[in-house]
């Protein structure tokens, strides 16, 4: 009775968590399907490519989560609500256009995942691979399962370089010499 | 029987305990001012090879290459010295005691130099699905310890640091592509001649990439810090794989 009642336990703790890595591996293969045909499609105008991409990757990304990580706890409860709000939308912007744009160089390349796997608590990573005609590149998505038991992306590695920890480091260096408002006013133009 | 009952549900709890507001402890780490004696040229050195890259090569010598030698010619010309770089790589992998991948770069090289046309295909990729290794001896230094120093950035050849340019400089004594008097395989007879086929073979290279630049690029705020921090993640990457 006693080994019956531990492999139950044992075993639905498990139940939980198993699964949930098949489902985000085969929901980002898809996605990363319609991502492809959308690229393909020349019927469609890239502005009208664009608004597609963004519906599609939209609901898979937490943005408004990147932003506070990319602006680094401290500085970003320092901010008012104004400022906060301000800061979202511009940044928002901003790495849409820079996924969208990182889409639009890779249309004919093919993207392979690996099984998602659970590193730890409320953590996922799913590593892929983009395959070109001379390269193998590692991209790896950085999942967290939300409050609503959603699994959204807070950070892509590509080819190593973290999307999040770069802009931090370039909003770190930044806030150093400019105020809110002027790195802001940046962030909002293409800078360079 | 309850005492490893209890251990697994302890071990249970303590994997997927909930340990809240832990995002920032994951980016923390990275975000110390990197030492960098040479910043000043660096800056200056980027700002030239962006300048180079924006306004002479891409505009002009890359749409011109591109017209003569479409992608698919250029990528083979990619993987033709892709494949002579084999004893690099190969070497590499055997320092770093990675001994099946040792044994993959030599499949590939047989397989590339033969049925592949002198590495100009690639069935080793296409059709075995043996994959190509990135190694190189500042990768090697990287898996025994030895830290990146500071960062160099070169005139047209970009970002550095000082392991990896090291570690670059003693790969060229088994690059055939490099002239060495003392060896006997060599592409080229004379220096001047294998200093011609670098700048090609980068060339060549650089005009497969342009548009990733000119992509990657707009994610700066301030240019040369970012390729620093960029060139320092993507090889602590390459170091750990």
């Amino acid at each position: 009775m006693k080994s019956f009642l531990f492999i139950f336990i044992f075993g639905l703790f498990f139940s939980l968590h198993a699964g949930v890595e098949e489902s985000v591996t085969t929901m980002m293969a898809n996605n990363s399907q319609k991502v492809t045909s959308i690229l393909k499609d020349k019927g469609i105008s890239k502005t009208k490519q664009d608004v597609e991409l963004i519906k599609l990757v939209d609901p898979l990304f937490d943005f408004k989560l990147m932003g506070t990580l990319c602006l680094g706890k401290a500085t970003y409860t320092a901010l008012n609500e104004d400022q906060k709000a301000k800061f979202h939308t511009v940044f928002n912007k901003k790495i849409k256009n820079s996924y969208t744009g990182k889409l639009h160089l890779y249309t004919d390349e093919k993207l392979e995942f690996e099984k998602a796997k659970i590193v730890k608590d409320k953590r996922m990573i799913l590593q892929s691979y983009l395959i070109t005609k001379t390269e193998k590149k590692s991209v790896v998505y950085k999942f967290y399962e939300a409050d609503d038991k959603k699994w959204l992306i807070y950070d892509v590695d590509i080819f190593g370089v973290s999307i999040v920890q770069t802009y931090r480091n370039q909003f770190a260096a930044a806030l150093k010499t400019k105020s809110f408002e002027q790195f802001l006013s940046e962030l909002n133009t293409d800078a360079i | 029987m309850r005492l490893v009952f209890l251990f697994l549900i302890v071990v249970n709890l303590s994997l997927f305990a909930a340990d809240a507001d832990d995002f920032n402890d994951e980016f923390v780490e990275l975000k110390r001012e990197p030492f960098d004696p040479l910043s000043g040229y660096n800056r200056v050195v980027t700002n030239f090879n962006d300048y180079v890259f924006m306004h002479i090569l891409d505009p002009y010598l890359f749409k011109g290459y591109e017209y003569v030698a479409p992608e698919v010619v250029r990528s083979s010309i990619k993987s033709f010295f892709d494949n002579l770089k084999f004893p690099v790589t190969f070497v590499n992998n055997l320092l770093q005691l990675k001994f099946q991948r040792a044994w993959i770069d030599v499949e590939r090289f047989g397989v590339n130099s033969t049925v592949g046309l002198f590495g100009f295909f690639d069935p080793a990729t296409t059709w075995l699905g043996l994959s190509k290794s990135n190694e190189d001896f500042g990768q090697t230094l990287g898996y025994y310890g030895v830290g990146g120093g500071f960062p160099i950035a070169l005139p047209f050849l970009g970002q550095y640091n000082l392991r990896d340019l090291a570690g670059g400089l003693i790969d060229t004594a088994a690059d055939p592509v490099y002239y060495q008097d003392y060896r006997q395989y060599n592409l080229s007879d004379n220096m001047y001649e294998s200093w011609g086929i670098i700048a090609y073979k980068n060339f060549n290279e650089a005009s497969l990439r342009a548009n990733e630049y000119k992509e990657f690029r707009k994610d700066a705020l301030d240019l040369y810090p970012f390729i620093r921090d960029a060139y320092e993640q993507n090889r602590e990457m390459l170091i750990k794989e």
